[in-house]
């Protein structure tokens, strides 16, 4: 371990034992008092979507707007000798390292250095010749129509003087890097190699993920505005705030001076909570034109110019008595990160899932010449967890034990790693839930052993774990005479259902009717909001709602001082939102009363969120068990998912349907994960070769069947409203279960995902 | 570059615009005609997140010139919910939660409309045999991918408009 591992695990060692002198979280009354809270309303939004109506990012149009196209590098690593620029008609500008503005280098969001501006990467692209990866802009093209820009940029071409670029994980030294996203890199407890030596059954072996991309449906798109120094950015950004953070410092501006807006965001899944180079290379290109710029990314340049999911390498060793008690966890987990020293967690899951004496977690990072890798949907534990969760099938192969019983043996009473004890943990709950719904106790015991036609049929299990975090978000209130609410917020609606959850939320918060809040999103300048993702929305949301409405009751209360109101002089601590109003001992009256009487058209007031005592104190996790049936052809080695169970402590569901969707989308993506998803990236030169929605393999309507979820729904005592972040919790564990039910289907064990025909046959 | 006076009909209105030949009709609907409903997912007919009613069939928009649909009816998303079956889906998908992030909606809504009226008119498909199963419902709209995963969900909003 380095010096810089070293003093970040000390320190958070250190901060651990602190931590316990922090209070507890605020117990929620909305946890327990809910009228539409847990309500499976329809979204809010789901009309303007199905309509067609919602304007996304690239659908917004500006008087004067110019067209933007990008040209990437075609080798990975040396520097740009020449760009040729043939002459085209319509074009405005070219943009290269030769005349592109000086934009000040900002450090890369994930490394969690400094500020936490948007920056994907601190490279700085554009104001240098230096290539880093391939497919680095090395040129942007503005020309008065689409179809113009993208003629000239086919003319552009570059002379390159190459050199040699690390592109394998195997060309690299493996190191251990400061934290691998906050958790600690390397963790050593007991002896494992003992333990292993003692233990009744062992499983050593090593698990492979490959590359992949989120592709969101829409394509990353920006749209710049500049009116003299101020600057408005249009933006497919899962974080504005820190987009403008950024680009703030990029071009010297005052932060006032910069707007970003993202209301409605066409997916994410975390390919868009960074701010990758086009972002600022836009901005650049509309200060250089003159002109409002448009740039769209096509297909191929978000698998080019954004980054995708860490490829993963993990040996796991488990050894366990012949209790089928675990008694020794290894897991060695390899990543690539680029000079920004991102180290995706693949360490997760072994980290928190299971009691164990004997433990030995690492982290490591490989440097690569290629694009920064990104936050994807569970970043580091749903490949880590590949790994983790096959190896527990095979340790209960060996032990001749129903993989779902060896880990009922192996549940933490208090986190494994810390010590600490855990906020709530219903996972017991959540297997049972989901082996009673999907029928595992009929599981036939043998592998290989069921038959339907060609069809060779295996059931699988995994769990799934998630950290659940509260960040920091501010909201502004509105309360106007009419009696309505407008709230606004600088998160945006990505497809997660916020703005139906958080209207519920403040519904129940301030004791109206659903239909008189109004929830406003995707405006860097409501208020400092810190939620790149996470599936932190939720709490953190409720949590500055929350702290607004206090601030509307203290307000509320001046208004009435020295009045006949039945309210007038009652204290804060007295006083309930609810039925429409404020109520305290003496009665109460409507917030319309309120504000009539002070003749006034409404009330502002503003809320922050809380900070997050509870899970720095304890571990806030959300869980889930996995179970699956798959059908493998004998003959073509063909897997396909023909039943999914799935069953989930997030805590108290807020709307179970937006929920049940949300939960259903995380195993979708993971059955792509387990089948059929793998970026190609050729070692070679560094290209990535199926960069388009044709050769990479996103689930289809046909690829997946009916998945049944269930929800414990049992409140954390210590988190708002209740709930546990259950955004990304769905994808964990759903390739091992799938990997598992091969196994039982097939008696084959695939460790590399994805599972395609080629490893079956 | 060449230009033409590009006549079409969308969603029974006349439009006459001067385009560049090689403006399809996916950027002639979202660039030209404000027509932002269609959505722009690849751009190579991979997503179908562009699909729109041509003379009452599906196509991929982003694969059509708006050069070759001078005298043919082009039906969006914006036009779906004047017919009775099209505000049926769209409501079906909000009931049914058969979305999320919405950027694929009006493809799939446009596709699964298109999709009822071909298995009402006979056109085959991989799956055939026993009426509109859940099998034939989804193999018909393969071609429209969701990322966020609302295959569930549309699968019953398409039920839901069958029965």
């Amino acid at each position: 371990m380095n010096l810089i591992a070293r003093g970040f695990t000390l320190a958070s060692k250190a901060l651990t034992r602190l931590a316990r002198l922090l209070p507890d979280g605020r117990p929620d009354p909305l946890a327990h008092r809910r009228a539409e809270l847990g309500r499976p309303t329809d979204r809010l939004d789901g009309r303007a979507k199905a309509t067609g109506a919602v304007r996304y990012t690239a659908e917004r149009q500006l008087p004067g707007l110019a067209y933007a196209v990008v040209v990437g590098s075609t080798i990975s690593r040396g520097r740009v000798a020449a760009v040729h620029v043939p002459p085209a008609p319509g074009v405005l500008l070219v943009m290269t390292h030769d005349n592109a503005p000086a934009m000040k280098r900002t450090p890369a969001y994930a490394t969690m250095k400094g500020p936490l501006g948007a920056a994907a990467m601190s490279l700085p692209v554009l104001n240098t010749d230096e290539i880093f990866w391939y497919g680095q802009p090395i040129a942007v093209v503005v020309a008065e129509s689409l179809e113009q820009a993208r003629y000239a940029a086919s003319l552009i071409h570059a002379d390159y003087e190459p050199w040699p670029a690390r592109l394998s994980m195997a060309d690299g030294k493996p190191y251990t890097p400061a934290h691998a996203v906050l958790e600690e890199p390397v963790t050593r407890r007991g002896d494992v190699r003992t333990a292993l030596g003692a233990a009744a059954a062992t499983v050593e072996a090593e698990y492979t993920t490959p590359l992949e991309h989120h592709n969101a449906m829409e394509p990353h798109a920006t749209v710049a505005n500049w009116e003299g120094d101020r600057l408005t950015v249009h933006d497919t950004a899962q974080y504005p705030y820190g987009v403008k953070e950024m680009l703030a410092k990029k071009f010297s501006l005052a932060e006032e001076n910069v707007r970003v807006l993202a209301p409605f965001i066409g997916g994410g899944f975390g390919g868009k909570t960074p701010a990758w180079p086009h972002v600022w290379l836009t901005v650049a290109a509309a200060k250089l034109s003159g002109r409002p710029v448009k740039l769209v990314l096509s297909r191929a340049d978000v698998f080019a110019m954004t980054g995708g999911r860490a490829p993963t390498r993990s040996r796991v060793a488990l050894g366990a008595d012949a209790a089928g008690r675990l008694i020794a966890l290894e897991h060695d987990a390899l990543a690539p990160c680029t000079t920004d020293e991102f180290a995706e967690a693949a360490v997760v899951a072994s980290r928190h899932l299971y009691a164990c004496p004997n433990v030995h977690v690492v982290q490591r990072v490989v440097r690569l010449d290629r694009i920064q890798n990104a936050f994807f949907r569970g970043p580091g534990v749903a490949p880590g967890s590949f790994a983790l969760e096959s190896a527990m099938d095979e340790l209960a192969w060996r032990l001749d034990l129903d993989p779902l019983e060896l880990r009922l043996r192996n549940e933490p009473e208090r986190d494994p790693m810390s010590g600490i004890s855990f906020t709530s943990r219903h996972l017991r709950e959540a297997y049972a839930l989901g082996a009673e719904a999907f029928g595992w106790s009929r599981r036939p015991p043998a592998p290989r052993a069921t038959r339907d036609g060609r069809w060779l049929v295996g059931y699988g299990m995994a769990a799934a774990i998630n950290p659940d975090a509260v960040l920091i978000a501010g909201v502004k209130l509105r309360l106007s005479a009419d009696g309505t609410v407008t709230i606004r917020s600088s998160t945006n609606e990505l497809g997660a259902g916020t703005s139906t959850a958080q209207s519920q939320a403040a519904a129940d918060r301030l004791g109206l009717p659903l239909d008189r809040i109004r929830f406003e999103q995707g405006d860097s300048n409501v208020a400092r909001t810190r939620i790149p993702g996470a599936s932190a929305a939720t709490t953190t949301l409720a949590s500055a709602v929350w702290s607004a409405r206090d601030n509307l009751v203290r307000e509320l209360l001046k208004l009435v001082r020295e009045t006949d109101s039945p309210l007038a002089g009652r204290p804060f601590e007295e006083v309930e939102t609810r039925d429409g109003g404020l109520f305290g001992p003496r009665g109460g009256e409507s917030y319309e009363r309120v504000l009539a009487r002070a003749g006034l058209e409404g009330v502002e007031v503003a809320g922050k969120s809380a900070l997050p005592y509870q899970t720095i104190k304890r571990g806030t996790y959300s869980y889930g068990a996995h179970f699956c049936e798959v059908r493998v052809d004998e003959e073509t080695g063909e897997a396909r998912v023909t039943r999914w169970v799935g069953a989930f402590d997030g805590g108290r569901i807020v709307n179970p349907k937006q929920a049940t969707s949300q939960m259903r989308g995380g195993i979708i993506m993971g059955i792509g994960m387990a089948l059929t998803e793998e970026t190609l990236l050729d070692e070679r030169t560094g290209l990535i070769v199926n960069r388009g929605l044709a050769e990479y393999h996103v689930p289809t309507h046909a690829d997946v069947p009916g998945i049944d979820i269930h929800f414990v729904d049992r409140p954390d005592p210590q988190t708002p409203l209740g709930a546990k972040g259950i955004g990304e919790l769905g994808i964990v564990g759903v390739a091992a279960a799938i990997a598992n039910a091969v196994y039982h289907a097939t008696g084959e064990r695939v460790r590399s995902l994805p599972i395609t025909p080629d490893k079956l046959m | 570059m060449p230009s033409i006076q590009a006549r079409l009909s969308v969603n029974g209105r006349k439009h006459e615009v001067e385009l560049d030949t090689r403006v399809s009709l996916l950027d002639c609907l979202r660039e030209h005609l404000g027509l932002t409903g269609t959505k722009k997912g690849c751009d190579q007919g991979a997503c179908g997140a562009c699909t729109v009613l041509l003379n009452g069939e599906r196509v991929n928009s982003c694969l059509v010139l708006a050069a070759q649909c001078a005298d043919a009816e082009v039906t969006t998303i914006e036009g779906l919910a004047s017919s009775e079956v099209g505000r049926a889906m769209q409501e079906a998908f909000v009931r049914n939660d058969g979305l999320q992030c919405g950027y694929c909606t009006p493809g799939q809504v446009c596709s699964a409309v298109a999709m009822l009226a071909e298995y009402e008119a006979g056109v085959p498909s991989a799956v055939g045999g026993s009426g509109l199963t859940d099998a034939e419902i989804r193999e018909r709209l393969a071609g429209n991918l969701c990322r966020c995963g609302a295959y569930n969900g549309i699968l019953a909003a398409v039920r839901e408009v069958v029965q």
